[in-house]
């Protein structure tokens, strides 16, 4: 322990700016993520098979492969076809393209609690299809999947320490780790510390997650 | 398109991004001279053996736990073809076991990071770490380190067009390459403190920067340089001399373990009958057009 607290004495500050810098890649990365899995989710209801067609293929591609070869893939092999993103775009889009997939597939578990009988209701009163998706359907199903998005993005939040495969501008917690490792021979002492603010982080989402779930639940 | 076929087509993508020649993987080793001078490597006898607990205990385990790496280009690569490991550190390594065991072969491999290098030491799970590992007084407080057994200096790769860095002393404000858990961020930070540093986790990825002119330079080893060059179509150069202080490679051992005094002595011997010269010839040398055998580093 005694390690720790020298770490900690020369680390410090270091290890609050990386804790930052995770939490504001998690953000970065949720936000078009989340809101993009709503987009797809919703297009896949519509009944236009080859569009239904494309946007599974998009949700099994990214749910599917494993995030560290899709940056590696975007930052090294999309340069030979003249496509060149920054680090942390091409971080930031990684995370948000496999949170997106997650998110439109956990949503469409929730759109299938909605009951068909409240669709056709709501039809056969003269509303309008997007008006039923957006007024009934939608609600209902994001009230289901609180959870499921909780752990979606506690997940997203430790993917974040992908950012340590390439030269990512600044250090999140895990490229620090390495940093320390090589500076002072301190490598586990400084890797038992990230984790404990990765464990800390996703202790803080689930907890919030939960108080969330509770105050949208849908009594059945 | 199954997630199969998706997945292939990234390998492949991945693979064609790699594939340019001029930043290839540089010149193989020679695999049969290599292997030829392991086996010729000497045999310590009994008492040798005794002397030392450290050895003993490898003895009498029957075979020497490494930590080390399988991707390092010119000191430990991973064959796939017949899974044997060849480089300057490997053959160090294979050259040390057949001298403790008499077979080179009985190796337990153990892949260590530069962030577990020391913690395995400290574990006892492995009995030596011997991957281009940096002589530092930080990683000497935890561990005890044999050797030197090799120096490296670092030099600067650029584009074959580029006129504007013609050596270190140009790398204000650029974007230059190294690797993530070398000595390349420190020396880049004392000779070059306005560069922008870009790490890369491995040499190869470092090498795509340059080609795809995400970075102007790439800073590292010298000798991976050269041999980087080796297979060169001319699209890439170096710009100027190597540089730096010297950086001593030496062996990690469990702290205040007496197999430095045996390794040391057994580094002494290979170095004094010429295996040390023939090994960097076979490993470095020849892979990087550099006819003489440079002097070992000084074992104190």
């Amino acid at each position: 322990m005694g390690e720790v607290h020298k770490l900690l004495a020369d680390y410090g500050p270091a290890f609050g700016q990386a804790l930052l810098l995770t939490w504001k890649l998690t953000a970065l990365s949720f936000v078009p993520g989340f809101a993009l899995g709503v987009v797809v989710a919703v297009l896949r209801l519509l009944p236009l098979p080859p569009l239904r067609g494309a946007l599974t293929a998009y949700v099994e591609v990214f749910r599917n492969i494993p995030t560290v070869g899709l940056l590696i893939f975007i930052v090294f092999a999309l340069p030979d076809l003249n496509v060149v993103l920054d680090y942390d775009t091409a971080v930031v889009l990684t995370l948000a393209l496999v949170c997106s997939a997650f998110t439109a597939d956990y949503l469409r578990s929730g759109i299938n609690t909605v009951d068909s009988g409240q669709i056709e209701a709501a039809l056969s009163l003269g509303m309008r299809p997007i008006t039923v998706i957006t007024a009934i359907v939608l609600p209902q199903a994001l009230r289901t999947v609180v959870q499921p998005v909780t752990s979606l993005l506690i997940a997203l939040m430790l993917s974040t320490s992908l950012a340590s495969q390439v030269p990512f501008p600044g250090r999140e917690l895990t490229a620090l780790v390495s940093k320390i490792a090589n500076e002072s021979a301190a490598g586990i002492a400084a890797f038992a510390v990230a984790a404990a603010l990765y464990v800390t982080t996703g202790l803080v989402i689930g907890w919030l997650g939960g108080l969330l779930e509770r105050r949208l639940r849908i009594l059945r | 398109m199954s997630i199969k076929t998706i997945l292939k087509s990234t390998v492949a993508a991945l693979a064609f991004a790699s594939a340019g020649p001029l930043f290839a993987q540089g010149t193989a080793i020679d695999t049969a001279a290599f292997d030829a001078l392991v086996a010729r490597g000497p045999v310590a006898d009994a008492a040798t053996i005794a002397s030392s607990t450290w050895a003993t205990k490898i003895k009498q385990a029957g075979s020497l736990r490494l930590g080390g790496t399988q991707t390092s280009n010119l000191f430990s690569l991973l064959n796939e073809k017949d899974g044997k490991m060849r480089g300057f550190d490997a053959g160090i390594t294979q050259l040390l076991t057949r001298y403790i065991l008499g077979d080179a072969a009985k190796v337990q491999f153990t892949q260590v990071s530069s962030s577990t290098r020391e913690q395995v030491l400290i574990n006892n799970q492995v009995d030596m770490v011997l991957a281009t590992y940096s002589i530092t007084p930080a990683r000497a407080e935890k561990i005890s380190f044999a050797g030197p057994y090799y120096t490296s200096q670092a030099g600067v790769l650029v584009k074959a067009n580029n006129k504007a860095i013609q050596s270190y002393n140009d790398l204000a404000g650029k974007k230059v390459a190294t690797q993530a858990g070398s000595t390349g961020p420190a020396i880049l930070a004392q000779f070059a403190p306005k560069a922008v540093v870009q790490e890369f986790q491995t040499h190869q990825e470092a090498l795509d920067a340059l080609r795809q002119g995400r970075v102007d330079a790439y800073v590292t080893d010298y000798t991976l340089l050269l041999n980087a060059l080796s297979l060169g179509t001319g699209d890439a150069k170096l710009a100027g001399a190597p540089f730096g202080a010297q950086d001593p490679y030496g062996i990690g051992l469990p702290k205040g373990s007496d197999g430095v005094a045996f390794i040391n002595a057994f580094l002494k011997k290979i170095e004094a009958d010429g295996t040390w010269a023939k090994l960097w010839t076979v490993s470095i040398g020849q892979r990087t057009g550099s006819t003489t055998a440079p002097t070992p580093p000084a074992i104190p």
